[in-house]
């Protein structure tokens, strides 16, 4: 089967062990079946199927399994990152045999035991930010320049909960009131800096700064409610 | 023979003198010619006392003649000539070619008549004879020939005692009463003479004679001395003499004591002999023993005003003193002192004076000095002579330097200045009201100065102004600018121009001194302003109520105020505060505060926009002359510079300017280019280019439509059978129209395909859009009274002429035929149906338009007029031209952006926010947030990216 779907080729040139083989036939066999299973009645050969080398939704829940992660774990965007991936809940053939290649994962095994360190790379500053930048354009639509408003809301939720920015909730709720618009890429990074830059209570927050108007309008909702102090003693607890 | 001439001259003068006063005397003399009269003039010049007789005989029948006769007055101007000729010719000549005692003699022989001739001639004739001697003699001649005569005397040799004497009297008498002749050409220039002779004299006598002959032979000396006053000096100098005498062998008691016995080697011994040292000290304990003994016990028992006369005096003794030692010891100057590198002579005897006198009575001197001043300013009449001698002893013991005047005198004068003004203020401030107060600072000041030009030292007036302007102003500029009754926004209140003016001459002096005055000033229009926009606002509001149409008068109300306003206050800013660029500001500032308020929900472009409409439209509220017309525009458009939406002003203005002149409503073609032209000037080209444009429009569809006149009667068969004028617009010059797809009715679709086959013909290029929404008709009704001629917009006369092919129509039937929105619809059966005329009777009979309303022709109607305008009420358009002017505004914003970070590629988000504020400015205050959003949108459009390490900073992608 896998000669079939042409991947051979390219497994052979990787040297890798035995069990990567059973791992990624374990995934591709589902995919496939996910396949035949979607083109039923339709005469349709494998290679010309544009998702034929593709790991799609199903396969994805299935490498989850393998690797015992639930795939709502953040841990999935730090592998995707790992990848390359260029749209959430897929990946390429070859942004997965790369991906793999650089974490240096040739079996489930060695999967499973890299989990902890993809986890703990959360934790490093630098590459959270990059992490938290290759969200946007992995969420996105493709072709859209910018982020669905609800799109951006869970993966800020899943991000901060990482992250630990205690007006995340406040900031979700202000842009469902006052927004209610796709999030664009520089308020998209902007944020990530007003979490890390500006405390809670505002006092270090410069009104006069090049912030994005959309973290400006925020800041005055906050004022307005009354609510950076609540935060405040929140934050301190 | 020339002495008994001047006698004769003097008889002569004297008559002429006489009669010349008493004019008018006869005789019966008849000596008429003048010829006559030159040459008894020549005769009397002959030295021929036999002429005399007649010569006196002739002047006294000359001047005692009537009138018109009478050479009194020739006489007597020829006489003073005859002295002066006399003089230079005759007196001067010979003394020129004289010398020593013959010279003396000459000059004392020379003009005796004229000495004489005192008490019976008249003044000037001595005068002019006195001033011509003065002038021409050699007088340094005179002096050494003098000296020498004294010299001579005063080593034994007999002298003629009565020439000096003469010649002495000369010089009294030449002074006529005053002594200054003498003292000044003589006994100074004697005095130092005498003190250079006996200081030579004692110190050769010193070498010579043992201490009691020295003794003897100063007395001798000075009573040597006291005879010569006796004999020939003028009595005035005998004290002057002693004391220069005293002080002389004073000085030289030490030669006595030092040489006791044997010799007085000076200085030009070899050491151990050489006594320069012990000269030099001398030279000075002299001056300090001099000073201790006389001159410190007279100043100390005397006090305040008598010690400062003493004070001067004694100075300038001193000085006087110095300057003749320094002199006798020149030798120790030039040579002792030069090798030494010693302090001069002259150095020396100042700083004994600085250091025995000055230092002991300084703190005495200044202060009397300064009470002296203080009683000045307290009305007192001083002796500014003597202040200004006493602080010329400050400057003076300073030796060029300053120090002495100002650590010793100045500074305290400064703080007492302060302190007095301080005390001064502190009443005043409380007691006047702003105007008295700023009168008398203003006079203080004025004082202060004329005491720096009468007595105090030049350096010191800016300090001591800076010290009054202090004291007076700076201190309570708050107070007295914020006095309750008076103070500034009173003055400002109460138009006190006169006030304001000196306010300004007073606070520009002190530094950031107007900044306050400016400030209240600022307020004061703004609160001024506000009050209008308030005034109007109630009035509107009220008028609201009452009746609809006044609001526009309300309104037109307040810009006439606002103008008014700033015609007042533009004259306060030239008159009272001289252009002062700070007033200019604050004039700016207030005027945007309230100018861009706006009024009962009109911002005040649009008020500027109407108020101008109002003025250029036919049948406007206002009755004006073309000159008033012509001024009114150009205060509008000042205005205009404060408003910050000149965007706004344009769209609006160019709304009803579209109005003016589409609908044949502008009342004056000049006025409205000149209007533009103002604007041109103001905001620039491109402000009013469009404008322009329209105007230029409307002059070329006027030849448009003269073409398509003639291209119809060239082509009879293609008249469509109705008048048809159109106005060819172009896209952009005029505000944005809809141009919806009206269904016409037939009759004016064929005008309008007329019309586009014309058009063709002249240009293939462009395109016709029609806006049938600006266009009129002129349609007859035959209704069953009479047919009349209605005047209708386009959209009202086809609605109309679908009644031509059917009875009843419903609404909807209406809409779908006309292919016009539910708003237009509503509007033109409204005012087809509803309003003053009801050409279409409506079912049900309501008051208001539904879709399910049926409407039927109203074959009854009637009217007293042949020719009635139906109105359609135009749609409010404030909010779309508002609308329009923000999407401008985005669209200049980003333009703006881009444009910038194209020339700097990298900038940082303050700056790229400035400047892009600066740039629009001219035409609209860019909000900061408006400005954000549109860089956000070009970082999304990938105009601009972010810095990755700073978010502050943008950069521009190429």
């Amino acid at each position: 089967m896998l000669v079939r779907q042409g991947w051979s080729l390219e497994y052979e040139s990787l040297d890798t062990g035995v069990e990567l083989w059973t791992l990624l036939s374990a995934c591709i066999c589902s995919k496939s079946l996910v396949r035949r299973q979607r083109n039923i009645g339709i005469k349709m050969v494998e290679e010309s199927d544009p998702y034929a080398d593709m790991i799609l939704a199903d396969g994805i829940s299935l490498l989850c399994n393998d690797i015992q992660v639930d795939p709502q774990d953040i841990v999935m965007l730090a592998i995707s990152w790992h990848m390359k991936a260029a749209t959430m809940c897929e990946f390429s053939k070859q942004e997965f045999v790369r991906g793999l290649q650089a974490l240096g994962i040739d079996s489930l095994e060695k999967f499973r035991e890299r989990i902890p360190f993809i986890r703990s790379e959360l934790k490093d500053e630098h590459k959270f930010q990059e992490i938290y930048n290759f969200a946007f354009d992995w969420a996105k639509e493709k072709g859209q320049k910018s982020l669905a408003l609800d799109t951006a809301i869970g993966m800020w939720q899943l991000l901060f909960a990482e992250k630990e920015w205690p007006l995340v909730e406040h900031w979700c709720q202000f842009l469902q009131a006052r927004h209610n618009k796709a999030i664009s890429r520089d308020t998209w990074s902007q944020l990530l800096e007003f979490a890390r830059t500006v405390d809670p209570a505002l006092t270090n927050y410069d009104a006069e700064g090049a912030w994005p108007y959309l973290i400006d309008e925020f800041v005055e909702y906050l004022l307005e409610n009354g609510i950076q102090k609540v935060q405040l003693s929140d934050w301190t607890h | 023979c020339d002495g008994q001439s001047y006698r004769l001259q003097k008889r002569m003068g004297l008559h002429s003198e006489n009669h010349y006063k008493a004019e008018g005397k006869s005789s019966r003399a008849e000596i008429q010619c003048r010829g006559i009269y030159a040459d008894l003039l020549v005769m009397v010049l002959l030295p021929c006392v036999l002429f005399s007789l007649i010569i006196y005989r002739c002047a006294y029948t000359l001047c005692t003649q009537m009138p018109r006769n009478d050479h009194s007055k020739e006489l007597y101007d020829k006489y003073r000539e005859t002295i002066e000729e006399h003089v230079n010719s005759m007196v001067l000549p010979s003394l020129k070619g004289k010398h020593g005692e013959l010279m003396l003699r000459e000059l004392v022989k020379g003009p005796p008549g004229v000495w004489e001739s005192k008490g019976c001639c008249n003044r000037s004739g001595e005068c002019c004879c006195f001033d011509c001697m003065l002038v021409f003699l050699p007088l340094y001649r005179l002096i050494v020939t003098f000296f020498n005569q004294i010299g001579q005397e005063r080593n034994g040799e007999q002298i003629d005692q009565a020439l000096l004497k003469k010649v002495l009297d000369i010089y009294v008498e030449v002074g006529m009463g005053k002594m200054d002749c003498y003292e000044k050409n003589f006994e100074t220039m004697m005095l130092q003479d005498s003190a250079a002779y006996y200081s030579g004299k004692a110190s050769i006598w010193i070498s010579e004679y043992p201490y009691a002959d020295y003794i003897l032979k100063v007395e001798e000396c000075l009573k040597q001395e006291m005879d010569r006053v006796s004999h020939y000096l003028h009595s005035s100098t005998e004290p002057k003499l002693l004391e220069v005498y005293r002080f002389v062998l004073s000085i030289l008691r030490f030669v006595i004591i030092s040489a006791e016995s044997t010799i007085y080697n000076m200085c030009t011994q070899k050491p151990p002999h050489d006594y320069s040292q012990q000269l030099y000290d001398k030279y000075r304990e002299s001056f300090e023993e001099y000073i201790t003994s006389a001159v410190l016990p007279s100043l100390r028992e005397k006090h305040d005003e008598f010690m400062l006369r003493e004070l001067v005096k004694r100075w300038s003794n001193h000085k006087v003193m110095v300057r003749w030692l320094s002199r006798f010891f020149h030798y120790l100057d030039r040579y002792f002192i030069a090798r030494r590198s010693l302090p001069g002579l002259n150095e020396v005897g100042l700083t004994c004076f600085r250091d025995l006198v000055y230092h002991e009575l300084n703190g005495k001197v200044r202060d009397a000095v300064i009470s002296l001043i203080d009683q000045e300013r307290e009305g007192e009449q001083i002796d500014r002579a003597l202040l200004k001698n006493v602080l010329d002893i400050f400057v003076e013991i300073g030796m060029g330097q300053m120090d002495h005047y100002e650590n010793d005198f100045e500074e305290v004068m400064l703080k007492d200045t302060a302190a007095y003004y301080s005390r001064k203020a502190s009443n005043w401030i409380l007691e006047d009201s702003c105007p008295d107060y700023m009168l008398k600072a203003e006079e203080c000041l004025k004082r202060e100065k004329d005491r720096v030009s009468h007595y105090l030292h030049f350096s010191s007036e800016p300090k001591l102004l800076e010290k009054v302007q202090h004291e007076l102003l700076s201190v309570y500029a708050t107070q007295l600018l914020e006095k309750e009754h008076s103070g500034c926004h009173a003055l400002l209140r109460d138009d006190k121009v006169e006030d304001l003016s000196r306010m300004y001459r007073l606070f520009w002096k002190i530094p950031r001194g107007l900044d306050p005055v400016s400030n209240i000033f600022k307020q004061h229009v703004s609160t001024e302003g506000t009050a209008l926009v308030k005034q109007a606002e109630d009035a509107a509001s009220n008028k609201k109520a009452d009746k609809k149409d006044v609001v526009g008068l309300q309104e037109q109300v307040f810009v006439r105020k606002v103008i008014e306003l700033h015609d007042k206050y533009m004259a306060y800013v030239n008159d009272c505060f001289t252009n002062h660029t700070l007033f200019h500001k604050a004039l700016k500032e207030a005027f945007e505060i309230f100018c861009n308020k706006g009024v009962s929900g009109s911002s005040s472009a649009e008020l500027l926009a109407t108020f101008c409409d109002n003025i250029l439209k036919k049948g406007g509220s206002e009755k004006l002359s073309d000159e008033a017309i012509e001024e009114t525009l150009e205060k509008v458009v000042k205005l205009l510079a404060y408003i910050s939406d000149k965007d706004l002003f344009a769209e609006f203005y160019r709304k009803k300017l579209a109005r003016r002149l589409l609908f044949d409503k502008s009342a004056n073609d000049e006025h409205e280019r000149s209007i533009l032209t103002k604007l041109k000037q103001q905001c620039g080209g491109q402000f009013t280019s469009k404008m322009e444009g329209m105007v230029t429009d409307l002059t070329l569809a006027k030849e448009n439509q003269s073409n398509f006149e003639e291209y119809l009667s060239n082509n009879p068969n293609i008249n469509p059978g109705i008048d048809l004028t159109v106005t060819v617009l172009t896209t952009g010059f005029w505000p944005s129209y809809k141009s919806f797809d009206l269904n016409l009715p037939a009759e004016m679709v064929k005008c309008v395909e007329v019309f586009r086959e014309f058009y063709q013909t002249k240009t293939k290029h462009r395109k016709l859009t029609w806006i049938y929404s600006l266009g009129t008709c002129n349609i007859n009704g035959k209704f069953d009274p009479k047919t009349m001629e209605l005047i209708v917009t386009t959209y009202q006369a086809s609605a109309l002429l679908l009644f031509n092919t059917s009875d009843t129509l419903s609404y909807q039937e209406i809409m779908t035929q006309l292919n016009l929105s539910d708003d237009d619809v509503v509007r033109l059966l409204h005012s087809l149906s509803c309003a003053k005329y009801k050409i279409l009777t409506k079912e049900p009979n309501t008051k208001t338009i539904t879709p399910t309303d049926h409407f039927e022709f109203n074959s009854k109607f009637t009217d007293k007029m042949k020719r009635i305008k139906i109105p359609l009420p135009p749609v409010d358009e404030k909010k779309k031209v508002i609308e329009d002017v923000d999407k401008d505004r985005r669209y200049a914003i980003d333009a703006s952006i881009v444009r910038i970070m194209k020339s700097r590629k990298v900038l940082g988000y303050q700056q790229l926010v400035m400047e892009c504020v600066e740039q629009l400015g001219r035409m609209f205050k860019p909000d900061v947030k408006a400005i954000k959003k549109r860089i956000e949108d070009l970082i999304t459009r990938d105009y601009l990216e972010r810095d990755k390490d700073n978010p502050n900073i943008f950069r521009y992608l190429a």
